[in-house]
């Protein structure tokens, strides 16, 4: 088999493969502009934005993106709140624990949703604080911890622990030290796993449907809710086409900004 | 920073810890706690007795049918991690191969599924995977295909949900491995006469396996644990552990034994890990013993 044949072939099947990762969200963009009622291939009716204007008037929907951002940001809030200086303990420290913090924030990332998220559900019963808000975005904070911690541990490695000893040597306190120099050096790493906190936060389906309960439903849940009934609902696609669109362009204009592919 | 502090690390650590102890061990305490307290029918506050009754309905009075959920999860895992395995290796070296812009490009795309969640796929997936969706109107209007085929409510479209959304989880690791491939490894090949497959299949795949493998737990263990694309595709058909442990803590809400059955397969996987590295320390030290270089 020739080199080139060879390389063609393995192109030819990446394309296909890439395709396939992305042919859902392919079709929800073919969904949410569906004219029909119902969605069936081929299209009835043609295209319309009917759905989309559904969406955006739907008060079940807004509701639910209000629970998910306000639950996503102060999620987000607290895990880079926690996980920075844990990234920076773990990192510029030797301290009795230290490979027990480091074991356990990875662990909570690495270990299986649902079953934390059953854990949860009985604790929070236990605790009487099912379906409060308070619970969710605590357990949601768990969830943006590791990707923080991971990648400010990334960026700290690109920085030269010999600038912090410059800082300090020249007079500087250790707080002055790591706000003005630490920070602006992590800041792009910072900023990227605060994103892809909030994105994971945001889009959590199983942590959410077991312990947010009836009241404050999230979007997935909302989305979830909606399907268990008869059929697609094309409000929800059209929602979701919106909300991915919307990550996709964020993190295109995060990647122009920070070029922040190179932490993945 | 030997100058500052002894208790600076801990104060920096504190509420990373404090939230990991209480919303993380606690609850997992409490889940193993429960899983062998007795339950009390209507209340969600189980008896503090130690009993085994959980675990002895789940395995030994319910066991058949149990045992069978697990089994499938199993099945249903092991293939969709194979096939996703198999995929993936083209794609990565693909990738691998590309540089800058268009590899940041790339890998963004291919994380798509990961970035837009289980939910956002799973909608998908329905359009195209319905008897009216995209797959079967196709097949349909161009007269291949008599009555839809089913996709969903059947292993198969389950099983394809669970194969496009752990592909980057697959992927990315693999990228990383071909990327610390000395490269003249396959020059070296091809100088000897391997064609592109045999230098692919003799010298950059055993190479990257390592790397592979350890992609391919994380998958597999992503697959047995998966719950919304189960239960959506599955349409409450395919019963997994996933959607059992849904059913059995919101529906039937009898906390004990939900904690017994998600906690076995756990004890499982924690004893095969310890036997997994006592067989390899023992491998190792009776090599050792025989003079070879371990």
């Amino acid at each position: 088999m020739s080199e080139k044949a060879g390389r063609r072939i393995f192109a030819v099947l990446s394309v296909l493969v890439l395709l396939f990762t992305m042919a859902p969200i392919l079709m929800l963009f073919l969904g949410a502009f569906s004219a029909d009622n119902f969605f069936s291939f081929p299209l009835r009716n043609g295209l319309s934005l009917r759905w989309f204007k559904a969406f955006l008037t739907s008060k079940e929907f807004a509701a639910s993106l209000r629970v998910s951002i306000v639950v996503s940001l102060s999620a987000t809030a607290i895990g880079v709140g926690a996980g920075v200086p844990t990234a920076f303990a773990i990192k510029r420290f030797s301290f009795r624990g230290r490979a027990t913090i480091n074991t356990m924030v990875m662990a909570s990332m690495t270990l299986p949703r649902v079953i934390w998220a059953i854990a949860l559900l009985q604790f929070y019963s236990t605790l009487g604080i099912l379906g409060s808000y308070t619970g969710l975005i605590l357990a949601h904070s768990l969830l943006v911890i590791p990707y923080v911690v991971r990648m400010v541990l990334s960026s700290l490695s690109f920085v030269n622990p010999d600038v912090e000893n410059a800082a300090l040597s020249l007079g500087a306190t250790p707080v002055e030290t790591f706000f003005q120099i630490t920070v602006p050096l992590i800041a792009p790493g910072v900023i990227v796993s605060a994103f892809f906190g909030f994105v994971v936060s945001f889009t959590d389906s199983v942590v959410a449907v077991f312990i947010s309960g009836v009241r404050n439903i999230t979007f997935p849940v909302r989305i979830y809710a909606e399907q268990r009934g008869q059929g697609l609902d094309l409000e929800a696609v059209a929602g979701s086409a919106i909300i991915i669109l919307v990550i996709i362009v964020a993190e295109m204009v995060g990647e122009k900004l920070f070029k922040w592919s190179r932490f993945i | 920073m030997t100058t500052t502090k002894k208790w600076v690390p801990y104060l920096l650590i504190a509420l990373s810890a404090l939230l990991l102890f209480i919303f993380f061990l606690l609850p997992f305490g409490q889940l193993v706690l429960y899983s062998v307290w007795e339950n009390v029918p209507g209340s969600n506050i189980p008896l503090p007795t130690f009993t085994l009754q959980n675990y002895y309905h789940l395995l030994v009075e319910e066991g058949p049918y149990y045992m069978k959920i697990y089994a499938n999860t199993l099945r249903l895992a092991a293939v969709s991690t194979v096939i996703t395995f198999i995929v993936a290796y083209p794609l990565a070296w693909y990738i691998s191969k590309k540089r800058g812009m268009v590899k940041s490009f790339l890998i963004i795309l291919m994380m798509l599924p990961m970035i837009g969640g289980a939910m956002i796929q799973t909608l998908g997936w329905i359009i195209m995977l319905s008897p009216i969706g995209v797959i079967n109107g196709f097949l349909t209007s161009l007269h291949l295909i008599d009555t839809p085929i089913r996709f969903l409510g059947a292993e198969v479209g389950v099983i394809i949900g669970l194969i496009q959304s752990y592909i980057p989880m697959m992927v990315l690791p693999l990228v990383t491995a071909m990327g610390t491939l000395d490269p003249n490894l396959e020059d070296a090949a091809r100088s000897l006469g391997a064609g592109f497959f045999t230098s692919f299949f003799r010298v950059t795949v055993p190479l990257t396996l390592p790397g592979a493998i350890a992609g391919g737990v994380l998958v597999f263990l992503a697959n047995l644990t998966s719950f919304v694309t189960p239960q959506l595709l599955g349409q409450g058909k395919i019963p997994v552990f996933g959607t059992v442990a849904y059913t059995q803590g919101i529906e039937v809400m009898n906390y004990p034994f939900a904690s017994a059955f998600a906690l076995f397969p756990m004890a499982v996987l924690l004893v095969g890990m310890v036997l997994y590295k006592l067989i390899l320390s023992f491998m190792v030290r009776s090599r050792q013993k025989e003079g070879v270089a371990v």
